[in-house]
């Protein structure tokens, strides 16, 4: 059906054809910018801390390291490198996470923290430490890791199959997955009633959420685990996109969608579980990186997952920052700083899903 | 070859776990390729369960045969090719533009008979965009577009694939009269294209004026497949909707349906 084109038909078609090129582009950038100012931050991070170094000691221990005095050495490559790099990783792993959670449940609100996901990490992670478990010729962290993950995947499927039950209504399955929070909370609390004290110190410490324990073992683990599951995500991008055209229209565009369902949530498991298993329960990261990267790249998964990867990290990073520099002189838990940011993030967003139903 | 790309539902049985044999032992006539087929129907008779069932979102027993192969025993991909389904509505709170909708629904499952690289994906979005004629909607989010606007995009998102059978569930049921025409124009122009099309209208009015046969369901069963107005008589409509209604002719020839005074208690 050929229809005459008029010049005026012509040149808007082009017209909109630069606007389109002009909007993938700026999503580039966007997704640029917000990594250089990744970069920066870390940068930032490292240099703030307690012990008063100067930037210039620091840019001197990390590039000529043999020439500085070994204190310096050991506080910037031991101490300040892996906490900003964990943070970054942390953010990255939780953010990616949470995004494919809200496409998959088709649900704004859903993140490994606000669905109970992080809460029964956690307590897989504190009964593994608890208990003692064991496997020959695997490290304790490794254990602790995969019994987290076990955790999660499980009360991911429970989320599923809530959401299928319930015909996915938005409101009750994020009512479902706070009972999940105050469960696996409830159950972490008697674990810390019977633990062992040195026990105990381990599981308080995944309850609040701190990036202090991070090692280079560590950071090779979770920085693996995105490695590895990221590219996944990223080959998902179109299908998740149709996703959010509704679920009869991808299942009608072919997507077996129960299976790639199911995929997510296996990757969402592992990114959260293992996040969670080295730093604890970070909250809202999840919620709020994926929040900020659709306001600024839209929903195109292409441009979404990775601007979700790098606002993910950058909040992370600069809750970092933040949880050094609030109270003088101590460094407080990260947690509590994601917490602060998240919490007035995740109000606004139900109060919007209201005003819509 | 006439006759082949005709589609036959023989004796197709389908339902919902819990709730099976919403439709049962359904067979229609041949619906034949460059027509639009209205189905219409009491709520719950049906409708929508025929269309999920030939798109494959549903399991179904029975034959829907084309080309002498039976769609059902199709593989789910298979099926994507030859059949696009239009679901009722778009959710809502999409941050997509409008041309990132069009480009996902073709990219997101690959096709054969069109090529599914991203230069030739964005180059046939924008063709569509032309053919429709909504080219200003291009690069708009499709959370800001009216109602109207949104099943227009809806339809492209369903179109863009070429499918051979296109189904739509009640494309246009909340929309305007201008909209209506507009979706309404655009399935008869898909139509002609040699397409099968089989689209759920409420409205028999709407069904009459631009349907070239009717499928009225009633329990499950087809209780007529003819013409529109052989199908929507003064005694189908009284026994299917138990409802009084005379059939007349307009000044123009169109027939409408107009409900009769109803007695109150």
């Amino acid at each position: 059906m050929s229809i005459q084109r008029t010049d005026n038909q012509k040149a808007e078609r082009k017209l909109a054809e630069q606007r389109y090129d002009h909007l993938q582009k700026k999503r580039l950038l966007i997704i640029a910018a917000i990594t250089i100012s990744c970069f920066i931050s870390f940068c930032f991070d490292i240099v703030t801390g307690p012990s008063s170094l100067s930037v210039k000691d620091v840019f001197t221990a990390l590039f000529h390291s043999s020439s500085t005095d070994t204190a310096i050495d050991v506080i910037v490559w031991k101490v300040r490198m892996p906490y900003a790099l964990m943070a970054l990783l942390t953010g990255m792993a939780l953010s990616v996470a949470g995004a494919e959670m809200q496409t998959i449940l088709n649900n704004p609100l859903a993140s490994p923290f606000t669905l109970g996901v992080s809460a029964s990490a956690t307590f897989g992670a504190a009964l593994a430490i608890v208990l003692g478990i064991t496997l020959p010729g695997i490290s304790a962290n490794w254990v602790v890791s995969l019994n987290a993950f076990l955790f999660a995947f499980g009360s991911v499927l429970l989320l599923q199959a809530f959401a299928r039950w319930k015909n996915s209504g938005v409101g009750s399955l994020v009512l479902f997955g706070i009972a999940l929070v105050f469960t696996f909370n409830a159950l972490v609390a008697l674990i810390h009633y019977i633990a062992t004290p040195e026990a105990l110190q381990q599981v308080v410490f995944w309850s609040m959420g701190s990036l202090a324990r991070a090692n280079w073992e560590k950071i090779q683990m979770l920085a693996l685990v995105i490695v590895l599951v990221v590219p996944f995500t990223m080959a998902s991008s179109w299908k998740m996109t149709a996703l959010r055209l509704g679920e009869e229209r991808a299942a009608g565009l072919g997507i077996r969608v129960n299976r790639f369902r199911f995929m997510s949530l296996l990757r969402i498991s592992l990114l959260a579980a293992t996040s969670v298993a080295f730093v604890g329960t970070i909250g809202f990261i999840g919620l709020v990186g994926p929040h900020i990267a659709r306001m600024l790249v839209g929903e195109d998964h292409r441009y979404w997952f990775p601007a979700s990867l790098v606002t993910g990290a950058l909040v992370m990073s600069l809750a970092s920052i933040a949880s050094k520099l609030l109270v003088p002189g101590t460094l407080l838990p990260v947690g509590i700083v994601t917490a602060l940011i998240g919490v007035p993030v995740f109000v606004y967003l139900i109060m919007r899903k209201d005003r819509q139903s | 070859m006439k006759g082949q790309r005709e589609v036959y539902i023989k004796q197709l049985t389908a339902g919902y776990p819990g709730k099976p044999g919403i439709i049962r032992q359904l067979t229609t006539r041949p619906l034949q390729p460059g027509m639009i087929t209205a189905l219409a129907g009491p709520n719950a008779a049906g409708k929508s369960t025929l269309l999920k069932s030939i798109t494959g979102l549903i399991p179904a027993h029975g034959e829907i045969i084309m080309d002498q192969k039976n769609i059902l025993a199709f593989p789910v991909l298979k099926r994507a090719k030859l059949i696009s389904y239009m679901p009722q509505y778009l959710p809502f709170d999409i941050s997509l533009s409008v041309v990132e909708s069009l480009v996902a629904s073709l990219k997101a499952s690959p096709l054969d008979q069109i090529s599914t690289k991203l230069p030739e994906v964005k180059k046939r979005a924008f063709d569509l965009l032309e053919e429709m004629d909504i080219m200003h909607l291009a690069t708009e989010p499709i959370n800001n577009l009216s109602g109207g606007q949104r099943q227009l995009v809806s339809l492209a998102q369903a179109i863009i694939r070429e499918p051979e059978i296109l189904l739509l569930d009640e494309p246009t049921s909340a929309l305007d009269l201008h909209y209506q025409v507009a979706v309404m124009k655009w399935v008869k122009q898909y139509a002609r294209r040699g397409k099968i099309i089989l689209i759920v209208l409420h409205d028999i009015n709407m069904a009459l004026r631009w349907a070239d046969e009717a499928i009225l369901l009633h329990n499950g069963k087809v209780y007529r497949h003819d013409k529109p107005g052989a199908v929507f008589t003064k005694e189908a409509i009284r026994e299917v909707y138990h409802v009084d209604a005379d059939i007349e002719s307009t000044g123009s020839g169109h027939l409408q349906v107009i409900v009769k005074d109803q007695p109150f208690d």
